[in-house]
């Protein structure tokens, strides 16, 4: 109590009387304190209520409630959430039920545009798109997912492979939990413990990688070859496009032909020596071979026969004594030929060149086997199929671009000293995990920094026939059910 | 007590508060800190054993989240439960209070789980901003209730009820008119005399002057705070002065009185001062948790739907 509030005449400690110096409906007028505690929760009840209203039925909000964005990839889908969120109440079910598999989106609408096979025909079950693929993380790449969900069954294959199932049984997989290091880290490459290459084509990478150059053929300057001018990536930089003879062989190793015989006159001897200038074809893919080679040969003695028939006409007499050493003349008792027996001559003479000839066919291509050999009636030699690799390792996805700052023999050091066919060069792991070393200096070494969970992108089958309306709304053709991939399909 | 109106009745610097945070509260720590290691040993071996770590949208995740979304409800009941004496079957005062504390500080660790150490999207954000603050108010109070009671005990040697104080400023002031009154007449509304024969530097006109600009205002409410007066010392000097003036009769006892008024003024004024300090964060703390109710209920609900 306040000292000017006791009574002083009666010298005692207590007042007057109470209500003489207390208001006693004081708690009907609050101080500002007071009226504010009470006034200002309310305000902001109401207000973020309102807020959250607002923002929840005003269009154009949706932004606000996600966790991130949605990937790059998804852009168009930020402020549709049905588009992807297809089950209502998903994430509450999930609650419910204890169950993680639970999701509101559903593999449907993942399936909708993307052709998301399974991962491998023998694995037990199937998990959810989304289990892996974790949206709302800002614009990230979705397919990068982390170890763990690698790991989760790759730490311990039997228990995620069904035995029962066909498929690449007789592939050594082993359980991985990193790629360095750990309890089980990454194998050796298989091709590393198992260097077979089935190529046929007979190829001295020493020779070709001579640092004094080689000859070039039709003159005598020499060229030091470069791994480029050789093997190129494709559009996509990833892997080496195919060697191919026209473009990579030819200029080096052309398929000589010549028009064989005297030509007297003299503008057929200059086509002629036009037409040893250009070497014989080479059959170009796989569905060609030896009767192309042949055909389009014909074809050119024939095309050189009908413009200058002097050289099928009644031969000299000196010509006719002199018959090509050794060789049986079809038109002999005969003094005249037509176009088409002289192509034939020129053609049977210039294959017996090109296929028996040391610098013919046999330079590169092996013999078949003899069993393959065509009969006695038909002595055209058959050889191998090249079986070129066109891809060395095909569980990985691999990026020869963003790789182009290396020398090529850092990794494919052996590449300088092949002299045989049967030479593996491709890299090991160790020449990896140089650069893919775990420190904060190196590249990543995350799974799918080389691996791909679904087959290769060709193989699928994704929906290309979406109007633009459906595609912005994510409504793509009906969902197909998820198929196990064929062990062919990689 | 020994008080000091020179000093606004504080005595020296030395007291021994009584904490509102003691050994009594050992068991309610020893609670929180168990309870908070098992969510901690939980969350660590759930992200170390799950494949893309820890998510709040897990099912494990989502029951972090109830966890802390109920301890937050628990602390906010404290306020309903003060309004509603009929519960007090739920629990005495104080349990709710340690209650309070102890498990809205858990709360934090539990929701900071729950969000697997992600800030997520504008609302999750604002949701973070709002439960921070508001656990940090809370501190900031627990703190200043630990302190500034004991402060007001000491430093305050006549508390009044706050609500009280403008009623007291009223009387204190009619107090301090009617003893000016006693020295220098009825009061005609002009400080300065406006009667010819006045002179306006006697004794009662510097003493009326003095009184209606300095200490008048000074006595009222709200309370001045840049007033000179509030200065302990000064009015002592102006009196002073005014009483060494020719009076021709004794004013020491009236101007001692008047000293008096004004130092209680002076106490009312730092009490009100340490009353907001030990009441004023509330206003923070209570609004910020009604927002972050009605934007966790918010977020909630979207995250169950989505």
């Amino acid at each position: 109590m306040l000292p000017s509030q006791r009574d002083l005449r009666s010298a005692s400690e207590y007042p007057k009387s109470l209500s003489s110096w207390l208001e006693l409906d004081y708690f009907r007028r609050p101080r500002r304190l007071r009226r504010l505690r009470r006034l200002v929760p309310w305000t902001v009840l109401l207000l973020s209520t309102g807020l959250i209203a607002a923002l929840t039925w005003l269009p154009g909000n949706r932004r606000i409630y996600q966790a991130d964005s949605v990937s790059t990839a998804h852009a168009i889908f930020n402020e549709d959430c049905e588009a992807c969120h297809n089950a209502s109440f998903g994430t509450a079910k999930r609650l419910l039920r204890g169950n993680n598999e639970l999701r509101s989106v559903t593999d449907e609408a993942c399936l909708r545009c993307h052709a998301g096979d399974a991962h491998h025909v023998r694995q037990v079950g199937q998990s959810a798109c989304v289990k892996c693929h974790h949206e709302h993380r800002g614009r990230i790449a979705m397919a990068r997912v982390e170890d763990g969900h690698c790991i989760a069954c790759h730490t311990d294959l039997t228990r995620h492979t069904d035995a029962t199932k066909p498929g690449d049984a007789d592939r050594p997989f082993r359980d991985v939990t990193s790629f360095l290091g750990g309890r089980q880290p990454h194998p050796r490459f298989f091709l590393t413990d198992n260097p077979q290459d089935e190529g046929t084509i007979r190829f001295n990478h020493e020779a070709h990688m001579n640092p004094k150059g080689l000859l070039v053929a039709g003159s005598l300057e020499r060229k030091q070859l470069r791994c480029t001018d050789c093997h190129q990536t494709d559009d996509a930089g990833r892997y080496m496009k195919p060697i191919r003879y026209q473009k990579h062989c030819r200029d080096c190793h052309p398929l000589n032909v010549r028009v064989f015989g005297t030509i007297d006159e003299i503008e057929a001897q200059e086509e002629a020596d036009r037409f040893r200038a250009e070497p014989a074809s080479h059959p170009a893919d796989a569905g060609e071979g030896l009767d192309t080679v042949r055909a389009v040969l014909r074809d050119r003695f024939l095309q050189f026969a009908y413009q200058y028939p002097s050289v099928h006409a009644p031969r000299s007499r000196t010509e006719a004594e002199s018959p090509i050493p050794g060789r049986s003349d079809p038109d002999s008792g005969s003094t005249t030929r037509s176009a088409a027996d002289w192509a034939e001559q020129q053609l049977r003479e210039n294959t017996r060149m090109l296929f028996d000839g040391p610098g013919g066919c046999r330079y590169c291509h092996r013999l078949a086997a003899p069993s393959r050999r065509n009969s006695e009636a038909d002595p055209t030699p058959r050889f191998e199929p090249p079986r070129i690799a066109s891809r060395w390792f095909p569980h990985s996805v691999f990026s020869h671009e963003r790789h182009r700052s290396l020398d090529c023999r850092q990794c494919h050091a052996q590449a300088t000293e092949s002299r045989s066919t049967s030479d593996v060069l491709m890299p090991s792991i160790e020449s990896c995990q140089k650069c893919h070393n775990g420190t904060p200096q190196g590249a990543r070494t995350d799974c799918v920094e080389c691996h791909a969970y679904h087959a290769p992108q060709e193989t699928r089958d994704s929906p290309r026939d979406l109007a633009i309306e459906d595609f912005l709304r994510g409504q793509g053709v009906h969902a197909p059910a998820k198929t196990p991939r064929t062990p062919t399909g990689r | 007590m020994r008080t000091s109106p020179a000093h606004g009745g504080i005595v020296g610097s030395r007291w021994s508060p009584s904490l509102l945070i003691d050994s009594r509260q050992k068991g309610w720590f020893l609670a929180t800190v168990a309870l908070g290691l098992l969510a901690t040993i939980l969350y660590v071996w759930y992200d170390s054993t799950t494949p893309g770590g820890f998510t709040g949208g897990s099912v494990i995740g989502m029951w972090y989240g109830i966890v802390g979304s109920g301890l937050m409800i628990y602390a906010g009941l404290l306020s309903a439960l003060r309004k509603v004496p009929s519960l007090w079957w739920l629990g005495s005062r104080k349990v709710w209070l340690k209650g309070h504390i102890w498990l809205g500080l858990l709360s934090q660790l539990v929701i900071l789980f729950h969000s697997g150490f992600h800030w997520g999207g504008p609302l999750e954000q604002v949701l973070w901003v709002v439960l921070t603050l508001t656990i940090a108010t809370g501190i900031f109070g627990l703190v200043a209730q630990q302190f500034v009671p004991a402060m007001i005990t000491q430093r305050i040697t006549n508390e009044v009820p706050y609500e009280q104080i403008p009623q007291f400023c009223a009387q204190i002031r009619r107090k301090a008119d009617a003893l000016v009154d006693s020295l220098c007449g009825p009061f005609d509304g002009a400080v300065e005399p406006t009667n010819g024969d006045a002179d306006p530097g006697s004794p009662r006109a510097q003493l009326r002057r003095y009184f209606e600009n300095e200490v008048r205002p000074f006595l009222g409410e709200p309370y001045p705070s840049r007033s000179p007066l509030t200065t302990p010392g000064a009015l002592e000097a102006e009196l002073a002065t005014i009483s060494a003036l020719a009076w021709p009769s004794d004013v020491e006892g009236s101007l001692w009185s008047l000293r008096s008024l004004c130092d209680e003024r002076r106490l009312l004024g730092e009490q009100e001062r340490l009353h907001h300090w030990l009441h004023g964060w509330l206003l923070i703390h209570i609004p910020l948790s009604v927002a972050l109710l009605v934007l966790g209920l918010a977020h909630a609900v979207l995250s169950l739907y989505y």
